[in-house]
């Protein structure tokens, strides 16, 4: 271990420890927002779906919406982290770590809503034993779990050096249950040219596979939409339009990660504007092409008027007006022009883009969730007239607040488990800065 | 004290808390109740029928228009008015069925209490809820008597219809300004063969030549005054009588050769397209042998750690 990385354990070590009362008072809330999300389901398995705003039209609600946006996320991360990695980027040490943490722990979360969603959970087992090949949804179980464990594997890939470093670091002021699991995790792990052989070769060979499982489970995604015959989903440009759109918010949150991990860890000499530019440079990117596909999605549906392509966007521009605008409109042009003028690009700033473009993307898969049930191409028989109008219910809140905070309470976790920037391997060069000026 | 206690609470991380508070206001706000449920307002049409068996029949029918289809609202209670909508007036209270109709059926010897210009007016209410708000609908009615009739003369075929509405003193007044359609009832919709209007409470049509009827030359008639301003829908038929033409079975036997080839593999199959399969076992294939290739590589990291400790436990008796 050199001085560098002991420099950087002695300053993380800190935060590995769940002590200071902030860190207490935060864990708790999660785990009180995470008992009310129990709470919603617990009331949901008692009296069945019936207490969701779900009915014979939007079968698929929040829950969904949710789901979607969670996926995207963890595509998000994978993408930027494997790319990152591939492309040796000298600058990304500081945010790697966060940009794979992300990726976990929102794939786990993600499917979590499916689970929400079905209505008779002791039938589940029903996909494994009679899953149709034909079927997307069974497309999609295979290819989340297959993405689940390239992605657990990668993390843990990234992780084992650093397992080795506070394994080895004396000064760690944790439990011993969690040095003796340091050590086993880090599989004996030394910083030698034998171990990084074998350990950067199968980073590279997952880095590059998780990035081609990212395109391809998220493109799976967007079929489960685009092969159902439904206004305003079957199309053709859904696979790389769903890609874009998850990578776009994913970046957005992996901005707010980094502004908050910055601040409450005082990682100013780490996480620099630098960073915050570099990627707010990739969300202006990803604004500019998700602008560009929701344009030509929803242009060549309006320009061909075909009848109920015509009632779904007559229903955005008018019962779903706000959410359409934030979504489409302040949600593409506000990362653009925050970010597109050198002059307005602080680090503020960019976190205040980066929020607008998260928060456009959920809403962006809730116009494509629901406006679409409420509007299908044949009615269906014997419904009843408000079954049509679909509004999320108490139930399905509590259960998505315990769903993020779950997601919260996953990351801090794991940033508590080991540091949130990556100590092994070479030193971040603010990092050389501040040593030197420390020493 | 007070400015200390304000700059410890106004610090940054407080103003961030709100900052995001207020955001996520906003968020949920519009995310939850920019399509939270509103009162739907409801349309009603009623319609009023006597039937060929002389029935009377009051039909209400409750919806809304969404996205151009008509939705029924089914199992609301309508309240039937003789009159204005008031409880004294009352003549029933149904509910609505799965197509979002409730009808009222007038008994046999019900006689409306008609007033001068020989009408009664009918209301028909539905109260609203929580869903739907109230909605109402009225219309207004004159009794008639309706007859049929058919007839032959010097070969001419002809289709009568006689109509009186009933007056204050129960005398007949023939009907005016008012028309009657004749249809044939056919399997899928009832063909139209005429129209006539009424003059001095009479409507005269020729009946065409060569009409169809079944196999025997059978046919059935049916004259109707429809949605009439006053009358409703009145309708009367005579039913099978020898007017039409016969029309012999012919068999086709190209009908009965069809033969229909069931593919062993499809989207809709049990067994999925042999493409599917393929495509799914390559890239599976493809992504796992990388994943056993990295386990590999795991298991690899573990055994060299194994081999150095035993390297390292036995050089110090290397060393002796």
């Amino acid at each position: 271990m050199d001085n560098n990385e002991l420099n950087l354990l002695r300053e993380f070590s800190p935060q590995l420890s769940t002590k200071s009362r902030l860190v207490k008072g935060w864990l708790l809330f999660l785990l009180f927002a995470f008992m009310l999300g129990l709470f919603g389901l617990y009331m949901q398995i008692i009296h069945g779906h019936a207490i969701t705003g779900m009915r014979d039209y939007v079968v698929w609600g929040v829950y969904i919406v949710n789901f979607i946006f969670f996926m995207g996320l963890s595509y998000a991360g994978a993408l930027i982290s494997g790319t990152l990695h591939l492309m040796k980027t000298e600058w990304r040490k500081p945010i790697m770590r966060m940009a794979e943490i992300l990726t976990v722990v929102s794939l786990m979360i993600g499917p979590l809503f499916i689970i929400l969603c079905i209505g008779r959970l002791d039938r589940l087992y029903f996909l494994v034993l009679h899953g149709r090949i034909q079927s997307p949804i069974t497309w999609d179980v295979i290819a989340i779990s297959t993405d689940l464990i390239g992605c657990l594997l990668y993390l843990y890939l990234s992780f084992i050096p650093d397992f080795a470093r506070l394994r080895d670091f004396k000064e760690l002021d944790v439990k011993s249950w969690r040095k003796k699991m340091y050590s086993v995790l880090s599989l004996g792990y030394q910083d030698t040219p034998e171990y990084n052989k074998i350990l950067n070769r199968s980073k590279n060979v997952m880095a590059a596979i998780i990035i081609a499982i990212a395109i391809i489970v998220y493109s799976v995604l967007a079929w489960i939409f685009s092969v159902t015959l439904q206004p305003g989903w079957h199309s053709t440009i859904f696979g790389p339009y769903f890609v874009i759109a998850a990578v776009y918010s994913g970046t957005g949150l992996l901005i707010i990660i980094m502004w908050i991990y910055r601040k409450i860890y005082h990682l100013e000499a780490y996480i620099t504007k630098s960073h915050f530019v570099k990627i707010g440079v990739l969300l202006l990117i990803l604004a500019a092409f998700f602008g560009y596909f929701t344009f030509s999605e929803y242009l060549t549906k309006w320009y061909g008027s075909e009848s109920n392509d015509a009632v779904l966007i007559d229903k955005l521009f008018e019962e779903y007006f706000w959410m359409f605008i934030i979504s489409n409109y302040a949600g593409v042009i506000i990362p653009l022009v925050v970010i597109g003028f050198p002059k307005l690009r602080t680090i503020n700033s960019i976190t205040f883009a980066a929020f607008v473009s998260v928060v456009a993307l959920w809403y962006n898969r809730y116009l494509i969730v629901v406006p679409t049930l409420e509007s299908p191409y044949l009615p269906i028989q014997d419904s009843r007239a408000e079954y049509l109008y679909y509004a999320p219910t108490w139930v399905e809140l509590f259960t998505s607040i315990g769903g993020v905070a779950l997601f919260c309470l996953f990351f801090t976790l794991a940033s508590k488990f080991v540091p949130i920037i990556e100590v092994s391997g070479n030193a971040p060069k603010k990092l050389e800065t501040k040593t030197a000026s420390q020493s | 004290m007070k400015t200390i206690l304000i700059y410890y609470i106004w610090t940054t991380r407080t103003k961030i808390i709100i900052v995001l508070m207020a955001l996520t206001t906003i968020f949920c706000y519009t995310a939850f109740s920019q399509n939270a449920k509103k009162r739907i307002n409801p349309r009603m049409s009623l319609d009023y029928f006597n039937l060929e068996d002389n029935s009377r029949i009051l039909r209400a029918s409750l919806y809304v228009i969404e996205n151009r289809e008509r939705m029924p609202i089914t199992n609301e209670k309508i309240y039937f008015y003789l009159g204005d909508a008031s409880e004294n007036n009352m003549l029933d209270s149904l509910d609505t069925n799965a197509d979002g109709i409730a009808e009222y059926t007038f008994s046999e010897d019900y006689k409306f209490p008609i007033d001068e210009d020989r009408k009664v007016t009918i209301t028909a209410q539905f109260n609203g809820n929580k869903t739907y708000s109230q909605k109402s609908a009225d219309i207004d009615i004159k009794e008639i008597l309706m007859e049929l009739f058919l007839s032959e003369i010097n070969g001419v075929k002809s289709i009568a219809v006689r109509g009186y509405e009933q007056g204050n003193k129960n005398e007949m007044v023939p009907i005016e300004d008012a028309n009657v359609s004749f249809y044939i009832p056919r399997y899928f919709n009832d063909q139209l063969i005429g129209k006539s209007e009424f003059v001095d409470g009479r409507s005269k049509i020729q009946f065409p030549e060569n009409m169809a009827g079944d196999t025997l030359g059978n046919i059935s008639i049916i004259a109707r005054i429809e949605d009439h301003e006053f009358y409703g829908n009145v309708e009367r038929k005579v039913a099978n009588f020898r007017w039409g033409t016969t029309i012999p079975i012919e068999e086709d036997k190209s009908l009965m050769t069809i033969q229909i080839t069931i593919p062993t593999r499809a989207l809709w199959h049990t067994n999925a397209p042999l493409w599917m399969i393929i495509t799914l076992i390559v890239l599976l294939t493809g992504v796992w042998s990388h994943y056993v290739y990295v386990i590999i590589n795991l298991f690899r990291l573990k055994n060299l750690s194994k081999k150095r400790a035993n390297n390292f436990r036995m050089s110090p008796e290397d060393n002796n």
